[in-house]
């Protein structure tokens, strides 16, 4: 007999601007809708632990996606996307997880993400609280400046280069086999996609200005952030939770830039107890 | 750090399958300085050939491709078993633990899983002459 994950997969269209985006998405599970938002220049193949989780199978529809220009979501067609540097911008961002709740009838899904995904997290909380029921922003933070450079997207320097450090962002205890999958997930992203995404990252999110504006009243937020996340720290993301009345944060021992794919066990730990309270 | 532990490196990397994937097509010298000692590491088309030392402002410390310095501390931090926060990765100490990288930045991150790979051999190294 064969042996199938539950995850299964399939596209749909978004139309986001007036553009048809074909994307592709994995769910699992039925409930409570939970939207699953990878980090720069990945793809929704970071959630491949949590979509089989049986427990969480019986209590949420789980959905990761892939962003436009990542993974099986290939650019758009209408659109004449080589002849301009690919950039993510929060505006674009933000609509993708709307639209595709909207064509999958979504009721108030909650929202998890990690590094760009955790950025998002308080951007929707901020901007959008009456879609959401929570929001989780893993490796969040106020803003995280400095990351959109060159090097990241260099005719002589390869998406190795981009996979080995993001190996290194990773905790040194996490098991060395999911390690090297992150990285390489890492090294298959589209060359532009990660400086592109590095836009929102470093330049495009910055809530030092409006972060005490976000209403945890209308949209829970919880922030966890990897001990061993030298990109967006654990300082960071204490920062950000003590700048949002009602937020909570806990840092991940043992855990670095990628919880949810670098150690999905003990990232079950953390984020069980989470999840438990909002399907409360 | 001993220049036995560096001598250790040369023949770990013989031997190393990353290394020899990682480092393939490189020819470089790799200058690791350690307090005011300069540690110059020969790479001839992939190969880690040799290790020699020597006072880091001296003449013989140059010419090298890239240059990653920091101080004892630093570098005994980095080559812990298991690493505090940060300090996991060169990349990670370059950014939060003061380590500082200079020379050709395209070779330097171009060959940068070669980098990585042979701070995983001086940690390997580096234990295992602690355990000795």
């Amino acid at each position: 007999m064969p042996r199938f994950d539950a995850a299964a997969g399939r596209y749909v269209h978004l139309e986001v601007d007036s553009i048809d985006y074909r994307v592709y998405f994995e769910e699992a599970g039925a409930g409570i809708p939970l939207l699953l938002q990878h980090t720069a220049g990945a793809d929704g193949r970071q959630w491949r632990h949590l979509l089989e989780d049986a427990d969480l199978q019986r209590r949420f529809r789980m959905v990761a996606y892939d962003l436009p220009y990542h993974g099986k979501s290939v650019p758009p067609e209408s659109l004449e996307w080589w002849k301009q540097e690919y950039r993510l911008t929060r505006d674009f961002l933000m609509k993708v997880p709307l639209a595709l709740s909207e064509a999958l009838n979504l009721d108030r899904p909650v929202y998890m993400g990690s590094s760009i995904g955790g950025h998002l997290a308080v951007d929707l909380a901020l901007y959008h609280p009456e879609r959401f029921r929570a929001v989780i922003g893993l490796e969040a933070a106020l803003s995280t400046p400095g990351g959109y450079a060159d090097i990241w997207y260099h005719p002589r320097i390869s998406n190795d280069f981009k996979a080995s450090v993001m190996y290194g962002l990773m905790s040194p205890t996490s098991p060395e086999r999911y390690r090297r999958e992150t990285a390489w997930v890492y090294s298959q992203g589209a060359p532009p996609t990660f400086k592109g995404d590095l836009y929102y990252y470093s330049v495009d999110h910055d809530l030092n200005a409006t972060a005490d504006q976000i209403d945890t009243s209308k949209v829970p937020v919880y922030l966890l952030t990897g001990e061993y996340d030298w990109s967006s720290t654990p300082e960071a993301g204490q920062e950000l939770a003590n700048r949002i009345a009602g937020a909570t944060y806990r840092t991940m021992v043992g855990l670095g830039h990628f919880p949810m794919s670098e150690d999905p066990a003990r990232f079950r730990e953390y984020i069980l107890p989470v999840l438990d309270e909002i399907a409360r | 750090m001993a220049d036995s532990t560096f001598d250790a490196v040369v023949t770990l990397a013989a031997d190393d399958g990353e290394w020899r994937i990682a480092a393939r097509m490189w020819n470089a010298v790799l200058r690791l300085d350690v307090d005011q000692v300069a540690h110059l590491l020969r790479i001839e088309n992939g190969k880690l050939v040799n290790h020699t030392a020597a006072p880091a402002s001296d003449p013989a410390a140059t010419p090298y491709t890239v240059r990653v310095a920091a101080t004892g501390d630093g570098w005994r931090e980095l080559l812990a078993p298991v690493p505090r926060p940060f300090y996991q990765d060169l990349y990670g100490a370059m950014t939060r633990h003061g380590f500082t990288a200079g020379g050709d930045f395209e070779s330097f991150f171009a060959y940068y899983p070669a980098v990585r790979r042979l701070v995983e051999l001086l940690r390997a190294a580096q234990s295992r002459q602690g355990a000795a």
